[in-house]
């Protein structure tokens, strides 16, 4: 468990999705890393319509850890459990339900370049592929700000100019402490909802 | 022998059996026959000795607009390991049933999570209804569970499991097991071992209902 | 009797006529005899009634008594006490006479003195006179008849007594042996009663098994007339220990587990078609003389042996189910079940075989030539024990709600977000193999003892250098080290060389102390090989520490030409030594014969400084070519073969030794 950082990548005018994984896969390869199989990510909302100030929850499933489940609240709080989840939030389907259009997934190709871990993935929803997502993990150290340099120089031979030259604000503030699924789930949810946005917005 | 668990984690997959069903009965027994039971116990259950258990176990519910019954959630955590993970418990409605059913349905969905799901259940809607501590020890035999435990109010402070005052004077003995809807001998297999540990105790069928509307 | 007239005295006699008792018919008449004085006294006592005079007494003195006013009190008082004292009175008067009767029949006046008691016989009034006995019958044997009689019906009495006693004993200790009997099978067994019978269960499921094998006996109680009808297999049982004692329970068991088994291990060279090595398993091996001693009843070594059986098929079914599923081998062929055979190749030519052997009669024979492997036996016997504990003592759910059936590590696993590696190794971990463990442990031993063989060969074929090896005692069931050192005799001081030999499955690792380190395959070559090349490094090495030591320089080494003059010939190293002045060199060259034994040629470049004179008439003498300096003399000196059987010294390096100083003088 490393530092994660995700982001999504415009991809340049012109260009529809696959034709831009291929580009940015490619890009990867050249730099030397080797694939190493598949990931996925799902991401599953519920909100409670008839309670009045109920939060969004987004229940994560990611392959990378195959045995927990992650439940998120929008400005609330955090848990990992185990795949009992979804039974259990089934059964409260008379207070919370799934949001409609609420499914989003991300599945791509996982590869590894010496300590890092590069995941290149299509955002989904449903069927309809809405975006590309980037993540870069660097296993051995847990402490954001300690390996930011190098992830941005990662990042920037990567993505290129998209990269941010500064650790982001959100992962400012956990810059001191141990990283944790949190903030990954918390970049995840944030992407989404993003892309959600301009999906709406188009 | 215990069985596998009902799933396996290390593979990632969602258990088929999602829809699983609690199969059990309850009762009591004062302090002073309690080591009798034990014995008993003892001697008809696993090769294995007993293990004591701390339980701090909260009950969450949620107020349900659709039917009458609110949603009740079980939260526990283990104060005599306090590394295993917590555990959030849903438990669905108790079916009595009819008489030729042997023991008491409930359907229940248990998820272990990271931390104390006080704030995850807050946000969800839920409201803290009661708590209790659990201490006794655990019993098992293939697949049933058997607990003798005795119940006693947690001290409001500080969670100082050495100092717990009893509610009552006498133990709580529930003997269950979890199976699929479809399984039909794992009713049969609570209510037989039940009858070996007459006249000691008799476990019965209780109407929760009934208890309920003394509240 | 004061106011009566003097009484007179009249005597009276009853007249004499004697009564007739019988008249015979010849007239004569029978007289009764009178009573005699004794005999009348005694009539006439008969006829005394002691009670009635009293009255005639008592009624004389109340007329006798005065008409005084007193007389009338006292009557008046004694009426109350009347009875009492009559009653008392007469006690009081038959009292006396009773005295006065005693005295006078014991004849005791008191002023008597004694010499004169015995002539008071004529003033004897009353004589103790015996009491009439019955006649005692006078024939002995009518004696004997009688006293027979009583004394055998009061033995008959006393018997049958006994008897009753005798018999209530004997029968409840029947009873008791049987229930004694019965408690020392609860004591060690399982039983219970089911009805009429009783069941008992010999498997090891409350211990964490679960074989389908319901491992059921009956216990029956023996009647005295079978006792003594036993079967072969119980012959058997009861040779193997002679002091069996007769008991009145006999077990029932399923007749498959009825019989002897064993489990046999092999390790076999196909090549010589001779096992190598072989160990036999089976439970009493393990059980030690705690559990079953030489005074065991029939029915414990009965159920023991069953429960051997029970042992010995169940691990034989779990090698044979992981045999048939395993996947990835690690042995040279693939692994054959056959019936109750497994047999794999573990090497070329080399074949594991795991048998069970199961005999209705008699007890499997270990072969006393062949050893066994301990640590087999050892480690496949804690593979079950283990994994029955594992399938038993599963941690329990701490809180009570969690799961059934889940390890720690398990539980853990998805709230702190495991990764796939780490959920991977956690189940490599915990996974019990029976099969890779045995593979594993075979192909090491076998590795191990063609590594032992290698050393011994070895060391005998060079006596010159000593080869030590020194085995580890820290070893795994699949990795052991040994440690080579080899000195010369007389000069281990000089030089020593050490190496590590690791010993794993599937290949040998070299540590050298330089640090470097050789993976070599398991084939015996290899290792030959390279011990070879060691020891002759090792030679090298002390010639040139040697020549440092005497002081002289090295030149050149050459490790390893590898090159010969003839294909036959291995060189393993040379050496060019030079001494101190530079007046002769040594050049040392180290060979090996393909087939041979190591030889070692030397050529000495016996260059000594020319003598001028020597030079005249050759190229040197030229004037042109100057050898102004010394240094250029010992060049081009003739190279001489040392005739090494003839040089002294014990081995190689002291021979080098007398060579080196003997060149310099």
């Amino acid at each position: 468990m490393g530092v994660t950082y995700i982001c999504q990548w415009k991809q340049p005018e012109g260009q529809n999705i696959q034709q831009s994984i291929e580009q940015i896969s490619s890009c990867v390869e050249k730099l030397g890393a080797k694939k190493a199989g598949l990931f996925q990510v799902e991401c599953e909302s519920f909100n409670a319509p008839n309670a009045p100030n109920a939060k969004t929850l987004h229940l994560i499933y990611d392959s990378e850890f195959p045995a927990s489940r992650f439940a998120l609240f929008e400005e609330g709080s955090f848990l990992v459990t185990d795949v009992m989840l979804s039974a259990f939030l089934s059964k409260l389907r008379a207070v919370w339900q799934p949001k409609k259009g609420g499914k989003i997934d991300c599945k791509g190709q996982r590869y590894e370049l010496g300590d890092f871990l590069i995941k290149l993935g299509v955002v989904s929803v449903g069927a309809s592929a809405k975006g590309i997502s980037v993540e870069l993990e660097y296993a051995p150290c847990v402490y954001a700000r300690d390996c930011w340099g190098m992830m941005s120089e990662m990042l920037q031979s990567i993505i290129g100019e998209q990269a941010p030259p500064s650790l982001p604000s959100n992962l400012q503030p956990k810059g001191t402490e141990r990283f944790s699924p949190e903030l990954t789930m918390q970049q995840y949810v944030e992407m989404f909802n993003n892309i959600r946005k301009t999906v709406v917005a188009r | 022998m215990v069985e596998p668990a009902n799933y396996q984690p290390l593979s990632g997959e969602i258990p088929s059996n999602v829809n699983v069903q609690e199969y059990f009965l309850q009762g009591s027994i004062l302090d002073a026959n309690a080591d009798k039971l034990k014995q008993r116990l003892q001697g008809l259950c696993d090769n294995v000795p007993p293990e004591p258990f701390t339980d701090h176990e909260q009950i969450y519910f949620l107020k349900n607009a659709t039917s009458m019954l609110p949603i009740i959630v079980k939260a526990c955590k283990s104060l005599a390991k306090p590394s295993t993970p917590w555990q959030i418990k849903y438990v669905g409605a108790t079916e009595v049933g009819e008489h030729n059913k042997p023991t008491m349905i409930r359907s229940c969905v248990t998820v272990a999570v990271s931390n104390d799901p006080a704030q995850f259940l807050d946000n969800l809607g839920f409201s803290l209804q009661s708590e209790v501590i659990l201490k006794g020890y655990f019993y098992r035999k293939g697949r049933l569970q058997i607990t003798v435990s005795k119940i006693s109010v947690p001290p409001t402070a500080t969670c100082d499991t050495s100092k717990l005052e009893a509610s009552a004077s006498s133990h709580l003995v529930e003997v269950n097991t979890t199976a699929s809807p479809r399984d039909e001998t794992a009713g049969d297999e609570v209510k037989n071992f039940c009858q070996l540990l007459r006249p000691a105790i008799v476990l019965n069928k209780v109407d929760h209902r009934k208890l309920q509307q003394w509240q | 009797m004061s106011g009566n007239p003097p009484p007179i005295k009249i005597s009276l006699q009853s007249l004499s006529d004697t009564k007739i008792q019988e008249i015979a018919y010849d007239g004569r008449e029978t007289f009764i005899q009178p009573l005699s004085m004794s005999e009348s006294l005694t009539d006439l006592a008969n006829r005394i009634d002691f009670l009635a005079e009293n009255e005639d007494e008592e009624t004389q003195t109340d007329d006798a008594t005065s008409t005084s006013v007193d007389e009338a009190q006292y009557q008046a008082k004694q009426w109350p006490w009347e009875n009492i004292r009559t009653q008392i009175q007469r006690s009081v008067i038959e009292m006396n006479v009773l005295t006065d009767v005693l005295s006078i029949a014991q004849n005791k006046p008191t002023n008597v003195p004694k010499e004169t008691a015995e002539s008071s016989d004529s003033n004897r009034y009353m004589m103790y006179d015996f009491a009439s006995k019955e006649a005692e019958p006078s024939k002995q044997s009518l004696q004997m008849i009688t006293k027979k009689r009583c004394l055998g019906a009061a033995s008959k009495i006393l018997l049958s007594g006994a008897d009753r006693l005798n018999k209530a004993k004997s029968e409840s200790s029947f009873q008791n042996t049987y229930h004694s009997e019965l408690l020392k099978l609860r004591q060690r067994w399982r039983v219970r009663r089911v009805g009429e019978k009783i069941l008992g269960e010999l498997s090891f499921r409350t211990a964490g098994s679960d074989y389908w094998h319901m491992g059921s006996f009956e216990v029956i109680k023996k009647s005295d007339e079978d006792s003594d009808t036993l079967d072969d297999y119980e012959q058997n049982l009861t040779k193997l220990t002679p002091n069996v004692p007769k008991s009145p329970i006999k077990v029932v068991v399923s007749s498959d587990l009825r019989g002897f088994s064993s489990l046999s291990v092999q390790i076999m060279d196909l090549s010589k078609d001779e096992a190598i090595k072989s160990c036999t398993l089976s439970l009493s091996d393990i059980e030690n003389s705690a559990m079953s001693s030489a005074n065991d009843p029939l029915w414990h070594r009965v159920l023991c042996n069953a429960q051997n059986v029970l042992f010995c098929r169940e691990l034989f079914a779990r090698l044979s189910k992981e045999a048939v599923q395993q996947k990835t081998l690690g042995t040279a062929s693939p692994i054959v079940v056959i019936g109750d055979t497994i047999t794999t190749n573990i090497f070329p030519k080399i074949q594991l075989r795991v048998q069970l052997l199961f005999s209705k009669t008699h007890p499997t024979k270990r072969n006393p030539r062949q050893a066994s492997i301990f640590s087999i036996q050892n480690a496949l016997m804690h593979l079950l024990l283990r994994y029955f504990s594992k399938r038993l003592h599963i941690s329990p759910p701490h809180p009570t709600t969690a799961a059934l059936g889940l390890t720690t590590q398990m539980r853990h696993a998805a709230v702190h977000h495991n990764s796939l590696n780490q959920l991977a190794a956690t189940a490599k971990k915990t996974t019990l193999s029976f099969v890779d463990v045995l593979i594993t442990m075979s192909k090491h031993y076998e590795v191990r003892q063609r590594v032992c063989d290698t050393i011994k060969v070895l060391s005998n074929e060079f006596s010159d250098p000593d080869v030590l090896a020194h085995w580890s005692l820290a070893s795994s069931k699949t990795e052991s080290s040994a440690r080579l050192t080899i000195a010369n005799s007389g000069f281990e001081s000089c030089y020593r060389s050490a190496v590590q030999v690791i010993v794993k499955p599937d290949c040998i690792k070299i540590l050298q102390r330089d640090a470097r380190s050789l993976t070599l395959s398991v084939d015996p070559t290899d290792l030959h090989n390279y011990f070879v090349s060691l020891v002759a490094s090792h030679q090298l090495m002390t010639v040139q520490v040697l020549s440092r030591t005497l002081g002289w320089t090295m030149l050149h080494v050459s490790p390893h030409s590898s090159l010969g003059l003839t294909p036959d010939i291995k060189n393993r190293g040379s050496v060019l030594i030079s001494s101190n002045n530079g007046a002769v060199s040594v050049a040392i060259a180290c060979n090996e014969m393909i087939g041979g034994p190591i030889q070692y040629t030397t050529h000495v470049q016996y260059t000594k400084a020319h003598d001028r004179s020597q030079l005249e008439g050759t190229m040197y003498d030229d004037p042109d070519f100057s050898l102004e300096s010394e240094k250029y003399l010992p060049l081009g000196g003739v190279w001489m073969k040392v005739n090494w059987p003839q040089l002294h010294g014990r081995h190689f390096i002291q021979k080098m030794e007398t060579l080196l100083t003997s060149l310099v003088y």
